[in-house]
């Protein structure tokens, strides 16, 4: 009776262990995969600029009188 | 009677090696399962785990990479929009100088006050400089991003008032933004009944930008 206890309780340790290992496998696969590019979305010198100008201003700063 | 008895003892005891050998097999069978599924575990933690924390760290790096010549090629773009953009304002960087100069320019303020004077016939003989200006309230502080310096003048005129008038309006549409953050208004006391006249004091603020 207890060799059966001992088997069954084996049995749940090693179906647990089983899980775990292949939680951790996904876990550290998922975060390997995430990371490079999270680092390269964060990345500042990658950040998108708006290039263009309000050259409306200048026409009005061309527009005013130049006092000398 | 008697065989009766030992047939029953015969049954049970084979009974009984029955019972204890599927109980053996089961735990043979208990046994095998819970160690293959140990074994599995290993392998999967020894083998399974760095194959699989390679490909993906290097499925990982190629899309970063691709992501990253997307945003590149952006940018690129961008800056090449921005260099022709750049290009054709060039020929107006002077009346940006103009309009908001590196350095305070003192003497281009002064030069631009008397001129706009001189065009209503109102002689300005003193333009007072207040250099420890601090412009924490007007719109242009508030609103701009960058980080403009400000000096106020000190002018006091004697004119008529709609010369005076005039002249502020003047003021207000020179290239180089003037901001006028206060005006007072006298009567002056004439001698001579004849010449009426009106006292202004204005403070004009001028802006520039400092080199960082």
């Amino acid at each position: 009776m207890n060799k059966n206890k001992l088997t069954l309780y084996l049995l749940f340790v090693a179906i647990l262990t089983l899980i775990t290992v292949f939680f951790v496998i996904y876990n550290r696969s998922y975060k390997n995969l995430i990371t490079p590019v999270n680092n390269i979305k964060t990345n500042e010198m990658l950040k998108p600029f708006n290039p263009v100008m309000d050259t409306s201003i200048i026409k009005e700063i061309n527009n005013r009188q130049q006092s000398q | 009677m008697t065989t009766d008895y030992k047939n029953n003892i015969k049954t049970e005891k084979l009974l009984e090696y029955i019972r204890k050998a599927s109980d053996n097999r089961r735990f043979v069978q208990t046994l095998e399962l819970g160690l293959t599924l140990l074994l599995i575990a290993g392998f999967g933690f020894f083998a399974i785990k760095p194959t699989f924390s390679t490909i993906s760290t290097l499925m990982g790096e190629i899309k970063a990479k691709e992501i990253a010549v997307k945003e590149m090629q952006k940018k690129i773009n961008s800056l090449e929009s921005a260099q022709v953009t750049y290009s054709e304002i060039q020929k107006d960087y002077i009346a940006i100088e103009n309009c908001l100069p590196k350095s305070p320019n003192y003497y281009n303020a002064s030069t631009t006050l008397r001129s706009v004077a001189k065009n209503y016939y109102i002689d300005l003989d003193r333009v007072g400089f207040n250099i420890k200006y601090e412009d924490k309230n007007s719109l242009v502080a508030s609103k701009s991003a960058t980080t403009t310096q400000a000096f106020s003048t000190i002018v006091n005129i004697k004119s008529d008032f709609v010369s005076l008038i005039r002249l502020i309006d003047q003021l207000s549409r020179t290239q180089r933004p003037i901001i006028i953050s206060s005006v007072n208004i006298a009567i002056q006391q004439q001698k001579e009944a004849s010449a009426s006249g009106i006292g202004l004091g204005v403070n004009p603020v001028f802006y520039y930008l400092p080199k960082k």
